[in-house]
Formats: structure tokens, sequence, C-alpha cells
């Protein structure tokens, strides 16, 4: 790093890194479980749930509308499914 | 092969009758405390998945205090070990079920398969003793309190010393520094961030393997298949797109790290959101950082349990990294 400046955004681009990625993950999670419970879809499998919220995570990850695939994985889901108390 | 070393096997699902079963293996362990031997046992109760350290479970431990307690033995000492691989020999398997992909069940064949291991290059292994723990007088601290709360303390004593003695490894800081970047690097570059980011492990309160000078570093790139070092050039060269599983694989080894960075990682995020208002109040950081502390419970052990409040905690860490450091006055942060 030349400057004081220059380290300080390297290492608050560092720690964003870490968690905005899984942030933006989740909200993408709530909002698909939002969205079947809006639209009265209660009965879908946790399962089939899951696979459709890795392919939506993966999409936005592709077109650039998340930061990265931090959280596309299905060990990330479970665990945001089990947090948002789906079942 | 196992039973004959001393192992015991336990049924962590599918059983029939779960109260005489516990009641039997707490009859073994107390058994094998009053006997004299050393049981090794795995506090986070499986591999963690994602890389992360995971909380605690309470089972083994929750039979040493009952044995302790009801007088079967006078002492046990409680020695927290942490290992850590440079090269995590079964990668690519925990990144299968991160692609979905169920576990497949353990087999006499897959064993024997699993031999080949021996030849293996692991890298650097790390092996850290902790501070023993003497049963007797952690339980004196705790005296006269609900065993659950007695059980939980232990735990977390345990588990914080196991997340304290973590040693990030090369495999690890050259994960973090390819996902920020993404791209060809030269080796002046690289080397600049490699240094602000071990000295950001160091102040965040992490330690740094001993073998990570730059040559080394370079050396360990040879983990990751995908990143070639360019040595005529003096580049990291990415061959071709990262495709999913590489970055799933970066991932894992940079989350070895993601224990030491998540609250401040967490405090940086809300103020640069200005969701605590501009320039950030406070006490609106800490009503946010409550919120989404909760919400990521599941990804990260004693993300909440911390009392020190998120601005101090930060401004205690930072300043081992920035040289200068202005914070305002009163409760706004800018």
């Amino acid at each position: 790093m030349n400057t004081n400046g220059e380290r300080a955004l390297f290492v608050v681009d560092l720690l964003s890194s870490f968690v905005k990625p899984i942030i933006e993950s989740y909200a993408v999670t709530f909002d698909s479980v939002l969205e079947a419970m809006l639209s009265g879809e209660i009965e879908v499998s946790v399962s089939q749930f899951e696979s459709r919220i890795f392919s939506t995570l993966h999409r936005m990850a592709k077109e650039g509308l998340i930061d990265s695939l931090e959280s596309c994985s299905m060990i990330f889901i479970k665990n945001a499914l089990r947090t948002l108390q789906v079942n | 092969m196992f039973k004959n070393c001393g192992a015991f096997f336990i049924k962590r699902s599918g059983l029939r009758f779960p109260k005489v079963y516990r009641a039997y293996l707490a009859e073994y362990i107390d058994y094998v405390l009053q006997s004299g031997r050393n049981i090794e046992f795995f506090i986070e109760g499986t591999r963690s998945r994602s890389g992360k350290v995971l909380p605690p479970k309470f089972g083994i431990l929750k039979y040493i205090c009952e044995s302790f307690l009801n007088g079967s033995v006078r002492n046990a000492l409680i020695v927290p070990l942490t290992i850590n691989y440079e090269n995590v020999v079964e990668v690519g398997q925990l990144i299968n079920e991160w692609f979905g992909r169920t576990k497949k069940k353990e087999s006499l064949g897959q064993l024997i398969r699993a031999l080949g291991i021996v030849n293996a290059e692991f890298g650097d292994i790390f092996l850290k003793v902790g501070r023993p723990l003497p049963l007797s007088f952690f339980m004196q601290k705790v005296e006269g309190k609900p065993f659950e709360v007695q059980l939980e303390a232990l735990a977390d004593e345990v588990g914080t010393q196991l997340q304290r003695n973590v040693l990030v490894m090369n495999t690890t800081l050259i994960s973090a520094l390819m996902l920020l970047n993404q791209s060809d690097m030269t080796f002046a570059k690289f080397m600049r961030q490699l240094e602000t980011l071990q000295e950001c492990v160091s102040a965040f309160g992490g330690k740094v393997n001993k073998n990570s000078e730059d040559e080394l570093v370079l050396r360990s790139f040879r983990f990751f298949e995908f990143i070639e070092v360019d040595r005529v050039r003096k580049m990291i060269v990415l061959k071709g797109k990262m495709n999913t599983a590489n970055v799933f694989k970066m991932l894992y080894y940079r989350n070895f790290a993601f224990h030491l960075f998540v609250k401040d990682a967490l405090f940086v995020l809300i103020v640069k959101s200005g969701l605590a208002g501009s320039p950030a109040k406070v006490s609106e950081i800490d009503k946010i950082h409550k919120l989404v502390a909760d919400l990521l419970s599941e990804e990260s052990y004693r993300l909440s349990l911390d009392g020190a409040p998120l601005l101090e905690h930060f401004q205690h860490n930072a300043l081992g990294i920035f040289e200068t450091i202005e914070c305002a006055e009163g409760p706004t942060v800018n």
C-alpha cells in the first residue's frame, strides 16, 4: 500500500468481503421465503425450496447482482433456512 | 482396528432407546475416566463443512462434568488442542456438499482406497496445545449456578481457547487475497496486500503461520491447481475463469479466518451502509448489530456473546492497523 488511505480502503474492502455477500444472500433467501409465503406456496418440500434458492443465488452471482459466490452453497442455504425457521 | 486402538463409536441418530443409550454412554465414559485413561474427543461434534469454527457441542463434556460432580473422579484436566492443516485433504468431498451432494457413507473399501492419503502432500500442519483447564478449578468458579449454565460456561471457555489458537495458514491468506482481487496480480501487488493482511490478522487477535515469508507463501499456491505462479514475469496468473468449485475451495480456506474479522466487518458494513445515520449513531450501530448478529448466529460462533461494544472493539483492533485513525467525539462515527 502506498498511502495510509490506500491501506485503509484495502482493509475496509477486505473486511466487507467477509460479510457483505452473506448478508446479501440472506436477503435473497428471505425474499424467496416471503415470496413463497405470499403466493400461498407453503407446501413445497424443503429440498425443492433449497434447490430453488441455490439456482437463484447462482443466477444473481453470474449476473453480478450479488458480490460473489460466497454464500451460494447448500451449506449456507440450509443454515439460512434454519435461522428463518423454515421446515 | 479402531476399537483395538481404544476408540469407541457414538451413534448420533436413529436410536431406538435414546435414554438407555445415553445412560450407557455416560457410564462408559465414567468408567474410562475412573481408570485414569485419556479421552480424545472433538468438541465441535463434526467436521466443519464451511471451514468456519463451529459452536461447541455439550455431549461428552456433559458426561465428564457429571462424573466429576457425582464424585466418580476427583478431577479431570481438559486440554484444548487445535490442529491446522495447510492443505485439507478432503476439501474436494466437502465442496461436493456445498453443491448439495450428499456425503458418501464411510465403508471398508473407502478406507482402503483412502490409504493413498499417506502419500498426499499436506503442507504445514500445526498442533497447538492450549492452556489445560482443571475441572475442579473451573467448577469452583461457577459453583452455585444451574448445571446447564456451568456446562455452557465450560464449553465456551474451551471453544474460545480453540478459536484463539487457530493459526491462519498460507492457503487462507492466499484465498482471502485472490477472492478479493479475482484477477491476475503482480508479485509486488500481492506482497503488499499480503503484508497488510498479515498485520490485520495479528491486530485482530489471530496468529499467522511463522512460515509465511514471501517465498513460502508463493510455494503454497501449489495447492490451488487453477492458479499459476509465473516467476519469469513475476505474476500470479489465474488459469482461465475461476469456476464455482474453485471459488468454493478458496472460500472454504478463507473461512478459517472468518471468526477473526466478522465482528469488525459487520461494524464497517453498518457504518458504510448509512443505515445507522450519517454520521452513524453508536446507539443505532448497536441496534442493527444485534439484529444482524441474530440473523448470522448460524454463521459464526460467539458473534453476539461478546459484551464489548462494537465501536470499542473496532477501535481496539483497527488502531493496530491504521497509523492514524480519527474518531469523532460523542455518540457518532465518521
